[in-house]
């Protein structure tokens, strides 16, 4: 096991964007959430990663509570992210943004080291010959490759990845899709995904994680799943079910 | 070719040094070199300054508060414990290090406007303690007996701004360097990445604090009375931000030619006020409608100016500028050769 999540709450104000949320991630079990708009998956992932302390409930972490910890200490501990919009350092070069990560959340303190460390990692990602582009000048595409890139430099043991494949085309995505397995197999990264690309889900997960309104509302294999009345329920509508 | 480039670079740094080490021995006149010692104290201030404010982003307006203290510490120290000069300098810079973590700290959990202004009132702050202090000398202030003359102050300064600009650079080919800027770039996206953003900030603040403590210093022995009025002036917090952004925040060069520039305008304004003044009278109603008008004034209308055109036409200032038009010439020269 992985990571545990134990009846987590999180209130926004009145609002309860997370309510009693409970589950374990298994080592090397690729697992997407998927849910409606609003339902509540990257304020999940903010919780996971310390950026909002849950109001209740609490998140163990390869053994260790990880609960309130700030995001750095949670990204040193081994848990990687990726943003919804891609979050860059826009005025560094791709490899600097790649290079700052492996110092600080790769332990890599030695900037020559830490340079061919980034560029293997761009290299990856099929990104080595806009290392000296600056962030803001990739497209968005490339962008996301770069978050990837950036989030693998911290040698996480957990990968969260906040739809990654959003905005990417055909080719784009099954490009991803590989790298995704890549990273599960060859480098042994346990992958947590946020997911809207149905068809991309149900290809790549080995367990999916339905959230509505904030609950978890069905749990197993995507084909399951995918047949579950709760959440068809939840994508189409009450008059559907 | 780069390295040509960075040999010629340094070779230019060495060159100037070397003229600015010699200036004082060509015999020139004493308010030139206080010209030259008002140019160092504001560029080793401002690229100190911009360790924090350009680097990490965070716009401090209340560094003149190092300035001050670090005036103090060194004045008491020399004048109660009989230390030597240079110790007390050098220690004005540790405890204004010091007094920048305990201030930092908690300001630096606020952003943008909310930390330009409690970092602003630290300034009237700490003037209202060192009034009120018995043995600091209250309002009347300390007299230093010491007898260092100009050159000497001179040198003294132009090795700070030396230094504060090593530092500065240093930083910048650093990890810390890139810790500090990726503060500015997106700090919740450098928390995911492993940097703790409250402790770099911190040091960020605390590094920043260190030469403008022994600037002011060295200040103590060169004016020979301090009093809480005359060390920590909000105006001063002002102009080092000004004088930054004038320049540019990116690199450690930014600040140093914007703080040269602007410190001599206004120094030739006021030496040449006289003049300047005479002219502006011949305008028409002038004197009707400033009838108070001095080359202080002239400075204040001129700056407040220069930090309007630049906001506008130059955020980036003089560095930001010049490299748009390196930009727009490489541009050019690539699209001439398809
Ligand atoms: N910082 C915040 N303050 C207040 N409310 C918030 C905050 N962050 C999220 N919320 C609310 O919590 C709910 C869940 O938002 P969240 O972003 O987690 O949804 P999501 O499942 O990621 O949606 P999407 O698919 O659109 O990305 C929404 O109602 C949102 O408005
Ligand atoms: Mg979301």
């Amino acid at each position: 096991m992985l990571l545990e999540v134990r009846s987590v709450t999180k209130k926004f104000g009145g609002l309860i964007a997370i309510s009693n949320f409970s589950f374990v991630l298994e080592k090397g079990i690729m697992t997407s959430l998927i849910g409606p708009n609003g339902a509540g998956k990257t304020t999940l992932f903010n919780i996971i990663n310390g950026i909002y302390p849950p109001t209740s409930g609490s998140i163990i972490f390869d053994g260790k509570d990880i609960t309130g910890l700030k995001p750095n200490k949670i990204a040193r501990s081994g848990i990687g992210r990726t943003f919804q919009t891609p979050r860059l350092f826009n005025e560094f070069t791709t490899l600097k943004n790649v290079i700052s990560a492996a110092i600080y959340g790769g332990g890599i303190r030695d900037i020559r080291e830490a340079k061919k460390r980034g560029i293997e990692l761009l290299d990856f990602v099929g990104l080595e010959k806009k290392k000296d582009v600056l962030a803001k000048n990739l497209l968005a595409t490339e962008k996301k490759y770069l978050e990837l890139a950036r989030a693998l430099a911290i040698r996480p043991k957990l990968l969260l990845l906040d739809e990654l494949f959003a905005g990417l085309g055909e080719s784009d995505t099954s490009n991803a899709i590989n790298l995704l397995f890549k990273i599960k197999n060859d480098m042994g990264i346990t992958i947590f995904m946020i997911e809207h690309n149905i068809k991309a889900v149900m290809k790549i997960s080995e367990k999916v994680i339905v959230i509505h309104h904030g609950e978890k509302i069905a749990e197993g294999v995507p084909k399951d799943v995918a047949q579950n009345p709760e959440v068809i329920k939840a994508y189409l509508g009450e008059e559907y079910a | 070719m780069e390295t040509e480039k960075f040999k010629l670079k340094i070779t230019f740094l060495c060159v100037l040094l070397v003229v600015l080490v010699s200036v004082p021995y060509f015999g020139i006149p004493e308010y030139a070199l206080s010209v030259f010692i008002a140019v160092f104290i504001y560029c080793s201030l401002c690229v100190s300054w911009n360790v924090v404010g350009g680097y990490t982003g965070y716009l401090s307006f209340g560094h003149a508060a190092f300035f001050g203290f670090g005036a103090y510490v060194s004045a008491l120290l020399y004048t109660h414990t009989g230390m030597p000069p240079y110790g007390a300098i050098l220690l004005a810079g540790i405890f204004s290090s010091i007094l920048a973590t305990g201030i930092g700290y908690p300001c630096l959990k606020v952003k943008g406007p909310y930390f330009a202004v409690v970092t602003f009132a630290t300034v009237p702050m700490l003037k209202i303690m060192f009034e009120n202090l018995e043995f600091t000398g209250g309002v009347q202030g300390i007299f230093i007996k010491s007898s260092f003359n100009t050159p000497t102050i001179y040198l003294m300064t132009l090795c700070l701004m030396v230094l504060s600009a090593l530092m500065a650079v240093l930083i910048e080919k650093s990890a810390i360097g890139i810790g500090f800027t990726s503060i500015r770039e997106d700090e919740d996206a450098a928390e995911t990445i492993g940097i703790n953003t409250s402790k770099i900030k911190t040091l960020a603040f605390a590094l920043s604090a260190f030469f403008p403590g022994m600037v002011g210093g060295v200040f103590s022995f060169y004016k020979l009375y301090i009093n809480p009025s005359t060390v920590f002036s909000e105006e001063m917090s002002i102009l080092i931000v000004l004088f930054s952004l004038f320049g540019g925040t990116m690199r450690w060069i930014g600040p140093i030619i914007g703080a040269s520039i602007l410190v001599t305008i206004d120094r030739v304004l006021h030496i040449y006020s006289g003049i300047i003044i005479d002219w502006l009278e011949y305008l028409p109603y002038f004197k009707k409608v400033f009838p108070y008008f001095s080359s202080g004034i002239l400075a204040s209308v001129l700056f407040g100016l220069i930090l309007i055109l630049v906001i506008i036409f130059m955020p980036k200032g003089i560095l930001g500028w010049l490299e748009k038009i390196e930009l727009e010439r490489l541009k050019k020269r690539t699209s001439g050769r398809d």
